[in-house]
């Protein structure tokens, strides 16, 4: 397997360096000082299960891995940390197995009971390079939670991409994910089992070749809450 | 005549059985009763001018009243009244047994002297300076009437009025200083005023003293009673029709959603997140519903609670009160004659 050198490290693409540095101050802004009074603090853990697919049909692979979770609620806004790493090694024949790993920023302001405007980014980058696109991206979305009862909560969100960026160049004019997910766990919020699900397609296109990028997402951890 | 003495006789007898010791009262009331009224004078007299006791005194002296009213002897008779109402105010001639001539002559001398009769105080216990013992007492004639509590060292003026007839007056047993009286004996003097005419008559009490009872804290309001904060919904579907209505949104969104050329693949993750989700809907729908808080019957609480703290509060200040306080009993201490 092919591993990623320095210089091509380099030339990863990512969302702006601006972009980040807005969103790392504002989350410092509003989280940082008072996390210590914070309402809900959780740590969470899961296994992932992935399937990837760019350019066409027969390139799906599919893998599996595990991930963590850190999410602090402060009155109306939330911050979500996530990652994970899997190895994508069931590939059809022809198309390389890779590593992945990505990280998620997720702040949100809740503005109605059950709805919250969602803000962040992301990043994916797969090993060896070119096995598949690595990706960075900012999203803009909503973020709707019900709280089932006590013990249970159920979420769905949405989001725009932004400023999707490849390492094998081109742009996404067309960048969304879904998102859904449902929690489980005892009533005072300490111990959760989580099941998530999420799906994201990017309409890439260099010049005008058409290499879409999709993949789908399901996670199941468990968070512990303070 | 003689059987109209007789019958006088028959309704003269002396109205209270008092002792008698001195020969002389002994002769003179046999002799009344022998109907020798004149023998019953002159004995009388003359045992009023030896030395015999106050009881015998009363004796004769009635015996007189009685015996001049059986003679005819309207003034004597009178005067012999008089005397025996200065000695004894509330010794009079019982109606039953006496002829109303003899009652009305005892009348007419009664109207003629100023004297406090049937003095008494009604037994009584209450908290020093919120109530009081009833001093009651009747006079003869109206006149001026000043009621004195002596005993104890000290020596109190407790009411002064004009009266006629019957009267009250209320002993609050607080001394000149404002304090409960120390416990012990008293004696409560009643004097009457008219003119140049003074009487006074007095009666013994015995005061003690007891700590007054405090109140106990409330540990609810009576009549009132708090209502259950929270109550269980019926169990209802919500949550699994939120579940499903959910689920199918993002299972439906992310097919359609999906890349024409990309396809779907075999949708194993929305597929178990999916089912997943439902299940928890479903769980949660079967699950008992978890309370919900009834603002109505928490405000009622609230307000529950603020009453009886400042109930208690009430109770607290009344009973920081009340040890300072001190239960009088005032009985009237009665002589054995």
């Amino acid at each position: 397997m092919r591993r990623r050198d320095a210089h091509s490290r380099d030339q990863t693409p990512g969302v702006s360096p601006g972009l980040w540095a807005l969103l790392g101050a504002l989350v410092g802004a509003l989280i940082v000082p008072r996390i210590a009074t914070a309402q809900t603090v959780r740590f969470g853990v899961h296994a992932v299960g992935i399937s990837h697919v760019e350019i066409s049909e027969n390139r799906r692979v599919d893998g599996t891995g595990v991930g963590g979770q850190i999410t602090v609620r402060l009155g109306r806004f939330g911050l979500e940390l996530s990652g994970y790493t899997a190895k994508m090694t069931d590939a059809p024949e022809g198309v390389e197995e890779f590593d992945l790993l990505q990280g998620d920023v997720r702040l949100s302001f809740r503005i109605a009971q059950s709805l919250a405007i969602e803000v962040g980014g992301g990043r994916r980058e797969v090993d060896p390079e070119f096995a598949a696109q690595d990706i960075g991206w900012g999203r803009l979305g909503i973020l709707s939670e019900v709280r089932l009862a006590r013990i249970g909560s159920l979420w769905g969100r949405g989001a725009y991409l932004l400023n999707a960026e490849f390492n094998g160049g081109g742009d996404a004019p067309l960048a969304v994910e879904l998102g859904l997910g449902a929690g489980l766990g005892t009533a005072n919020g300490r111990f959760r089992v989580r099941v998530e699900y999420e799906f994201q397609r990017l309409d890439r296109e260099i010049g005008t070749v058409k290499v879409p990028i999709q993949m789908t997402l399901a996670k199941f951890g468990v968070d512990l809450g303070f | 005549m003689r059987r109209v003495l007789l019958l006088l006789v028959m309704f003269a007898a002396p109205t209270t059985a008092l002792a008698q010791e001195h020969p002389d009262v002994v002769r003179a009331k046999a002799a009344y009763d022998a109907l020798d009224f004149a023998a019953a004078i002159t004995l009388g007299q003359r045992a009023l001018t030896q030395r015999i006791g106050r009881d015998d005194r009363v004796i004769t002296t009635e015996l007189l009243g009685m015996a001049y009213g059986a003679l005819d002897s309207t003034r004597q008779a009178v005067e012999a009244f008089k005397q025996l109402i200065f000695l004894d105010p509330d010794r009079e001639p019982d109606v039953e047994q006496v002829s109303p001539r003899i009652t009305s002559l005892y009348a007419s001398a009664l109207g003629q002297v100023l004297v406090v009769r049937r003095l008494g105080v009604d037994s009584a216990t209450f908290i020093a300076g919120q109530g009081g013992a009833p001093v009651r007492f009747q006079l003869s004639r109206s006149a001026r009437v000043m009621t004195r509590v002596v005993g104890s060292g000290l020596d109190m003026v407790v009411d002064s009025q004009n009266v006629g007839g019957a009267a009250r007056v209320d002993w609050r047993g607080i001394g000149p200083d404002g304090n409960p009286v120390p416990a012990g004996l008293y004696q409560v003097i009643v004097t009457a005023f008219e003119g140049s005419s003074e009487f006074s008559a007095a009666i013994d009490v015995v005061v003690l003293h007891g700590a007054v009872d405090t109140a106990q804290h409330l540990a609810s309001l009576p009549g009132y009673t708090e209502r259950p904060e929270s109550v269980s919904p019926p169990r209802g579907f919500k949550p699994l029709g939120l579940a499903v209505l959910f689920a199918g949104v993002t299972a439906g969104a992310s097919l359609a959603l999906e890349n024409t050329t990309l396809g779907g693949g075999e949708r194993r993750e929305i597929g178990g997140v999916t089912l997943l989700t439902v299940g928890v809907g479903l769980f949660l729908s079967l699950r008992k519903p978890d309370p919900v808080p009834v603002e109505a019957n928490i405000d009622f609480n609230r307000l529950l609670r603020e009453q009886l703290a400042a109930e208690n509060s009430r109770i607290v200040e009344q009973n920081v009160a009340r040890r300072r306080q001190v239960v009088l009993t005032v009985v009237e201490r009665r002589e054995e004659r």
